[in-house]
């Protein structure tokens, strides 16, 4: 997650990106200077019991803490702004610190580089609340309204899976903010975007809130009910701990949480987290699990974040598999009362009688006896072999398809099947090109037998849906759904236009997919 | 003697006084009105207001004083009291006084019967008059009357004096007195022996003429009216007046006075003298008509008209000024909104009344850069009034509405689409033609000779469709733009790997099954290199599209921010705002046409312009702001919205890459391509640099006698070569004028008189040669007629200076040459040396035309021809360079880099200013219709020829510039 990447830099960043804001409107230009800022003075001890109940999420506590406060102490006033900007008034987080002595802090920089990247975000944007589902989505594009009753509907899980796994509560409402792309995503939450860009960062859970980039922004979607929840387990560790987890308990457990409050799916361990952590320390693209750097979305590259994730993920399977599900509430518990967030080793020794060390040891123990098959295109940095011809064939049966020569299209796409047989992609395109030809039969097993594949792909559930209706239609086009919603032949269940699926929301979702097909 | 009633009685007593007194009396008083009438008009002369009333008052007092005068002459008459008093009182003071006391006696007894009697009173009073002495009260009057007269004399000999000295003073006086509005009301003669004529203004290079004084008249505006006579009176301020303005005349010396009038409108024109404010005019007028200078008319074909550049990318302007006196400039003017531009169309000759041309508006004119509102245009002509100022007329508008932002793009996007689905189509019929499964020529001998025979010729007719498709995408031209760039030689190159694969097929030798498949084969990779090619323009549109939208959501920001700052600024900005999301609208609608990232950015501007949109209606422009500038923001980063981790979202970060959707190439064309640019770029920078080597090889081989033999000889010819130039201005006027060339050919004179005395001589005759050719230019300026005398001065300075020059210039080359021949001879190790460097070279060339041949990489023809070519010519420098010869091995290396930068301009990308296709770099030329302006009529045809010889002379072939350019030359004179 997110959530962990060490304050201070953000900081560095938004100071920095404020200065450059700063110094492109002044002439002449001049030289960069370190930024000088002035400490922050006043009532240090009530901001500080204010910030602690705000990065808790308890707003009506910091509320009560910043109630009747002397406008011109600046401590309290860049609580103030914190309090707002954790509440979604963004509006009045910038009108706040744009005030000279604030903005002249290295606290109020930060909060105000953050504050107007929000404002101009979400300046008159969509709102949905649902009040009685207590979650409040601000859409940055208009057309994702549709995704809203989804977002709502598995909020509500989440956070009943939350308090039953980690004990916490999160107050409501929930605020999630669905940004346009990566850009905004950065801009928000002061993640820089080169890190975002290149681990191919959705999410961040921050400020108070989710702020998940919207599948419209990829190709071929991403499992965005799943983020969500991931990012909902960093929020509700957050309030459970005081904001004290470390960044690896934050990663384990939300990628635990991400799938436990639904049914499971196929390939939901496909691969398996701790061959692909085994795989990756054997090959050096892993790193000890509480040396990760500020964040995972900061690793150098996508492999070895693919690692981090996956050796959190084992980790903390391994720990809740060897003490049962009560122990991470303990944890939870025991981290809340830590005066060290840095003790955290502490806190483990407390529920399990054994420290953090021991538990690495074990683990590593553990991983050493896991399985390393793996197959090539599921592997960590490896390239899958005749990569160039599989693209070749894949892009000219594109092309083809796209010009209705059906035929010669599926003579392609079945070339570049056969290199890699498990891609669910190609099968897809496969299939398509073999329905424009009108040939369901030989469309159909491609798409047939989701132990065939590697990779979660919304068109192959709804391919796989419309041509096995009798194999519970209504769930394949589920799981596509939530894997590639705004995909136009997946929201639409595969169905022509005008026609449009049965379920209302199901239904709008597929007219805001036919509005600009992609 | 009965007694005499009292009333009768001192009326007798009256008489007797007015008889004496009252004729002198009479005469006193108007000598006196008189004197003061004389006085009045002499003040009133003076002409100032205060004088003026001064005399009008003295004239009101007096005539008041007589009045009252009168009145109390009247009421004495009444007062007996006051009778007995002026006349018994005088000559008997006690019995005036005695008949005073019986006149009020005789009032009191009638008024009151207890005073006494009235009859005795009445009879006292009459025996008291009875007694007056007539004689003595006689004698009083005759002496009273004497004075009076005395006094009347004297007044009237004094007025009789000043009306004999100064009757015209007292005229004019009186007239002053008299005028109204400044003017006098009797005219008076003031000048005779007039003589009048007209000097019309100077640029209208009119002469003089003389008029009929004060007969009716016209004369151009501006003109000079000189009215000339002599003075009927001395000491007279006279002036000639339009009632309104003055212009005093003055002495001419010869006694005659002089005075000039410069004529405005129509007017009238009077002598008058001048008092103080008051004219008092001569009778005579002078009306002249004036002739206004007339507006120039402006003409400009089939204006006004609306046009869509996109439908007509190029507008031609063809314009006529015409002006009753003479043209100053005619500018062509682009106005767009608040944005105005002038561009000087035509400067023409003085006097010049028509001036016709003609120009090009392009659809790539810097104006339309950031201009997103129609834009109107015209043509303005200026004329030479210096009298009332230089006046403008201006044409009828031609309209233009430009293409939304990316229109032309999307349009070119298209076609390229279009080009691809073409070569798609063709693959798919090779995909399908059964012959490469059946196999080959071993099938029944007419009949596969017949299926063979057909085959080839669908193939043929198939590749012929996709062939032209591509041909036209690369051809066309959108809204002003076409293609260029790398991806012009990629597509052509794949065009010819088309080309050579289907020759192979159609004249290889074996199984038709295995060659098809080869065709196939080739018609796939050339698919896919079209295909990223494509591609790569959609994302490099994108970029560009999206970098100028961002500039427009910047201008959106802006008008918001100001509508947020206060109420009066709101209308205006509002219409700003508005203005600005019918831009992006638009754009955004473009985007959505340029591919993937198109797709991806013109979604994002659609949604941001619904935010700001939202933001105006609910009048929260903080809002609209905010959104404008996110939006402004996210467009100058024009990437994917998604990008790493694999190419596709996991949960929180990228999930495990997938072969379909990896986002890796499916053909390497785009980098070979790109590579292919770079090795041209570095072979003809590397080769640039090994001619030079060989050039100061050359120079320094020289041996140290020859070096000290030429020394001593180029210092003359320094020498000789600034003494020629010595009389030449060393700072010209402006560039193109004769001075200013003539100074350019001094500074390169000095300069090649410089490198002579270093001993450099390839420098000296390059300057030797620039310096000649500016000594040319200015001998052409300076002969054009018209002239100024020190542009022809310098044009004659010029061409002497040239004649010398020529002549050094001649032996330098001479010598060069003599140099060169000896280097290359002490030069020969180092030749042999730059003979090897030349021959990795030529390796090199031969390499990048080898790679070029064949696959992704392949290269259109003509640029295998221009490697190959300059291969050749590498050789021969390197043949050359072996033997020693660094002459002919210097002319062969220049032969080859000519060649290889020839190859190089054709692949050169685009940069990011021309990224809106090739269009022209300042997007204007001369319409083909346009006259060619006489060469001697002023200096626009000297800039239109410079830019003809220019552009001629910078023909793509180097080896033909230099001829073409006098081709040019003798063309155009």
């Amino acid at each position: 997650m997110k959530i962990a990447y060490k304050t201070r830099l953000v900081r560095v960043l938004a100071v920095g990106s404020t200065l450059l804001a700063a110094t492109a409107f002044a002439a002449p230009p001049a030289a960069p200077k370190a930024p000088v800022f002035r400490p922050l003075s006043g009532d240090l001890v009530r901001a500080s019991r204010a910030r602690d109940a705000i990065l808790e999420l308890d707003l009506p506590a910091g509320r009560q803490a910043l109630d009747g406060v002397d406008p011109a102490d600046a401590a309290l006033s860049v609580e103030r702004a914190r309090l707002l900007l954790f509440s979604g008034d963004y509006d009045g987080a910038v009108s706040l610190l744009s005030r000279g002595d604030l903005a002249a802090t290295e606290e109020g920089a930060e909060l105000g580089y953050i504050s107007l990247g929000c404002a101009r975000g979400m300046a008159s944007t969509i709102r949905e609340i649902d009040e009685a589902r207590g979650v409040d989505v601000r859409l940055q594009d208009d057309d994702d309204r549709a995704l809203v009753p989804m977002l709502a509907d598995v909020a509500v899980q989440v956070q009943k899976t939350l308090m039953k796994d980690l004990g916490v509560e999160l107050p409501k409402p929930l605020r999630i903010d669905l940004v346009r792309d990566q850009f905004t995503l950065a801009a928000m939450t002061g993640l820089p975007l080169e890190a975002a860009r290149t681990t191919g960062t959705v999410a961040v859970a921050k400020w108070g809130r989710v702020t998940m980039v919207s599948p419209r922004a990829m190709a071929h979607g991403y499992p965005w009910l799943d983020t969500l929840a991931h990012e909902m387990t960093h929020l509700a560790l957050s309030r459970g701990t005081r904001d004290k987890a470390p960044l690896w308990l934050q990663e384990g457990v939300a990628k635990r949480e991400e799938t436990r409050w639904r049914e499971p799916q196929p390939l939901d361990d496909v691969p398996s987290v701790d061959v692909i952590a085994a795989v990756g320390l054997d090959k050096g693209l892993g790193r000890p699990i509480d040396k990760l750097g500020p964040s995972i979305a900061m690793l150098p590259t996508p492999e070895q974040a693919q690692v981090a994730f996956a050796e959190v993920q084992s980790f903390i399977r391994f720990w809740t598999k060897e003490l049962g599900d009560d122990a991470l509430p303990q944890l939870v518990l025991r981290i809340r009362a830590l005066d060290d967030p840095n003790d955290v080793s502490r806190a483990i020794k407390e529920v399990s009688q054994v420290d953090f060390a021991e538990w690495d040891r074990r683990w590593r123990g553990h991983l050493a006896t896991v399985s390393r098959d793996l197959a090539p295109d599921l592997t960590p940095g490896a390239s899958v072999p005749n990569m160039r011809e599989i693209v070749k064939r894949v892009r000219l049966g594109e092309l083809l398809r796209g010009r209705e020569h059906f035929a010669a299209a599926a003579g392609q796409l079945s070339r570049a099947q056969a290199m890699v047989p498990t891609d669910a992609s190609i099968r897809c395109f496969l299939a398509a090109a073999l329905l424009g030809q009108g040939d369901r039969a030989a469309a159909a097993p491609w798409v047939e037998t989701i132990e065939d594949v590697h990779g979660r792909q919304g068109r192959w559930w709804s391919l796989h849906g419309l041509l096995f209706p009798d194999r519970d239609a209504p769930r394949s086009f589920a799981y596509g759904v939530s894997f590639d919603p705004l995909n136009p032949q997946v929201a639409c269940e595969e169905k022509a236009a005008p026609a449009l699926p049965g379920d209302a929301i199901r239904a709008s979702l597929c007219e805001a997919a036919r509005r600009i097909p992609r | 003697m009965a007694q005499e009633a009292p009333a009768a009685a001192i009326a007798r007593l009256q008489r007797i006084w007015e008889d004496e007194v009252r004729p002198s009396a009479r005469r006193a008083l108007i000598a006196l009105t008189v004197g003061v009438v004389f006085g009045a008009a002499h003040l009133a002369r003076v002409g100032s207001p205060p004088a003026r009333i001064a005399a009008a008052v003295s004239l009101a007092a007096i005539l008041v004083a007589l009045v009252a005068r009168t009145i109390v002459i009247r009421r004495r008459r009444r007062d007996l009291r006051g009778i007995v008093r002026g006349t018994i009182g005088q000559a008997d003071p006690e019995l005036g006084a005695a008949t005073i006391r019986a006149l009020s006696l005789v009032d009191r007894t009638q008024s009151d019967d207890r005073s006494g009697s009235p009859a005795l009173a009445e009879l006292h009073l009459a025996r008291l008059l009875g007694r007056a002495p007539a004689e003595r009260i006689a004698g009083h009057a005759a002496r009273s009357g004497s004075r009076w007269s005395s006094a009347g004399f004297a007044l009237a000999l004094l007025c009789g004096i000043v009306a004999l000295a100064t009757p015209l003073r007292i005229v004019e006086g009186l007239d002053v007195l008299a005028a109204k509005g400044g003017t006098a009301p009797l005219d008076l003669v003031w000048i005779e022996s007039v003589e009048m004529a007209v000097v019309p203004p100077d640029y209208l290079h009119q002469s003089s003429s003389a008029l009929t004084p004060f007969a009716r008249t016209s004369a151009p505006r501006g003109s000079t009216i000189t009215v000339r006579g002599r003075p009927l009176h001395e000491g007279r301020a006279l002036v000639l007046t339009d009632g309104k303005s003055d212009e005093a005349f003055v002495d001419d010396g010869s006694g005659a006075l002089v005075a000039r009038w410069t004529l405005g409108d129509t007017t009238a024109l009077r002598v008058a003298a001048r008092f103080g404010a008051v004219r008092v005019t001569q009778a005579d007028e002078q009306a002249v008509i004036s002739i206004p200078d007339e507006l120039p008319t402006v003409r400009v074909d089939s204006a006004p008209r609306t046009v869509r550049i996109l439908e007509e990318p190029s507008v031609p302007i063809h314009y006529e000024a015409v002006d009753d006196h003479g043209l100053r400039e005619v500018d062509l003017v682009l106005h767009s909104g608040k944005r105005e531009e002038r561009r000087v169309l035509s400067r023409p000759q003085a006097g010049a009344t028509i001036d016709r041309g003609g120009y090009e508006i392009r659809a790539s004119d810097p104006f339309f850069k950031g201009t997103f509102t129609p834009v109107e245009v015209t043509v303005e002509a200026r004329d030479n009034d210096v009298v009332a100022g230089p006046k403008w007329g201006k044409s009828a508008a031609i309209l233009i509405i430009l293409p939304q932002v990316g229109e032309p793009e999307a349009l070119r996007y298209q076609a390229l689409l279009k080009a691809r689905d073409a070569v798609t189509d063709l693959l798919a019929f090779r995909l399908g033609e059964k012959v490469a499964a059946s196999g080959s020529t071993a099938s029944p001998a007419g009949a596969a000779k017949s299926t063979t025979a057909e085959h080839l010729a669908r193939e043929a007719e198939k590749q012929a469709i996709a062939v032209k498709a591509v041909e036209d995408a690369l051809g066309g031209t959108y809204g002003g733009i076409g293609l260029r760039g790398r991806i012009v030689p990629l597509m052509r190159g794949q065009l010819r790997r088309l080309a050579t694969a289907f020759e192979a097929e159609k004249k290889g030798k074996g199984a038709l099954g295995e060659l098809h498949q080869k065709l196939v084969d080739e018609t796939e990779n050339a698919l896919l290199a079209i295909d990223i090619g494509v591609r790569t323009q959609g994302v490099r549109d994108t970029r560009s599209v999206a970098k100028r939208l961002a500039d427009v959501a910047d201008e959106s920001a802006e008008a918001a921010a100001l509508g947020a700052s206060g109420a009066e600024a709101k209308v205006p900005a509002v219409a700003r705002l508005d203005a600005a999301a019918e831009v992006l609208s638009g754009g955004a609608t473009q985007l959505l046409r340029l591919g993937d990232l198109g797709l991806d950015l013109g979604e994002i501007v659609q949604n941001d312009l619904r935010r700001i949109t939202r933001a105006r209606a609910a009048n929260e422009m903080q809002h609209a702001e905010f959104a404008s500038r996110d939006l402004a923001a996210r467009l100058r980063e024009p990437d994917p919205s998604f990008s790493g981790g694999g190419g596709k979202g996991g949960t929180e970060s990228g999930g495990p890459p997938s072969p379909g959707e990896s986002g890796e190439e499916a053909s390497g064309a785009a980098e070979d391509a790109a590579q292919a640019a770079r090795d041209l770029e570095d072979l003809t920078r590397d080769h640039a640099a090994q001619m030079d080597d060989v050039e100061d090889t050359l120079q320094k081989a020289a041996s140290p006698e020859e070096i000290a033999a030429l020394k001593e000889e180029v210092k003359q010819h320094a020498e000789a070569i600034r003494e020629a130039v010595k009389k030449l201005p060393q700072q010209g006027g402006d560039p193109g004028s004769a001075e200013g060339s003539a100074a350019a050919g001094r500074a390169a004179a000095e300069s090649m008189a410089g490198s002579l005395e270093r001993t450099e001589l390839r420098d000296a005759v390059e300057n030797g040669k620039k310096a000649s050719q500016a000594l040319k230019d200015a001998k052409q300026v300076g002969d054009q007629p018209n002239q100024f005398s020190q542009e022809q001065q310098a044009g004659r300075e010029a061409e002497r200076a040239r004649e010398a020059l020529e002549r050094e210039l001649a032996w330098t080359e001479d010598a060069l040459e003599k140099l060169r021949k000896a280097s290359s001879a002490n030069a020969k190790a180092d030749l042999e040396k730059a003979s090897k460097a030349e021959q990795r070279l030529a390796e090199r060339a031969r390499d990048l035309g080898k790679k070029g041949e064949s696959g992704d990489r392949s290269l259109p023809q003509d640029m295998l021809d221009r490697l190959s070519d300059a291969e050749q010519s590498m050789r021969d420098a390197e043949k050359a360079l072996q033997e020693g010869d660094g002459d002919r091995g210097s002319r062969h290396q220049k032969e080859a880099q000519r060649l290889l930068e020839m190859a190089r301009d054709q692949e050169r990308e685009p940069d990011d200013s021309e990224s809106e296709g090739n269009r022209d770099g300042d997007g204007k030329r001369q319409a083909k219709r346009a006259e060619i302006p006489g060469k001697d009529q002023h200096k626009r045809p000297e800039e239109f020829r410079r830019r003809v010889i220019e552009g001629l002379g910078g023909s793509a072939d180097p080896l033909l510039r230099e001829a073409v350019k006098r081709y040019a030359e003798g063309l155009l004179k």
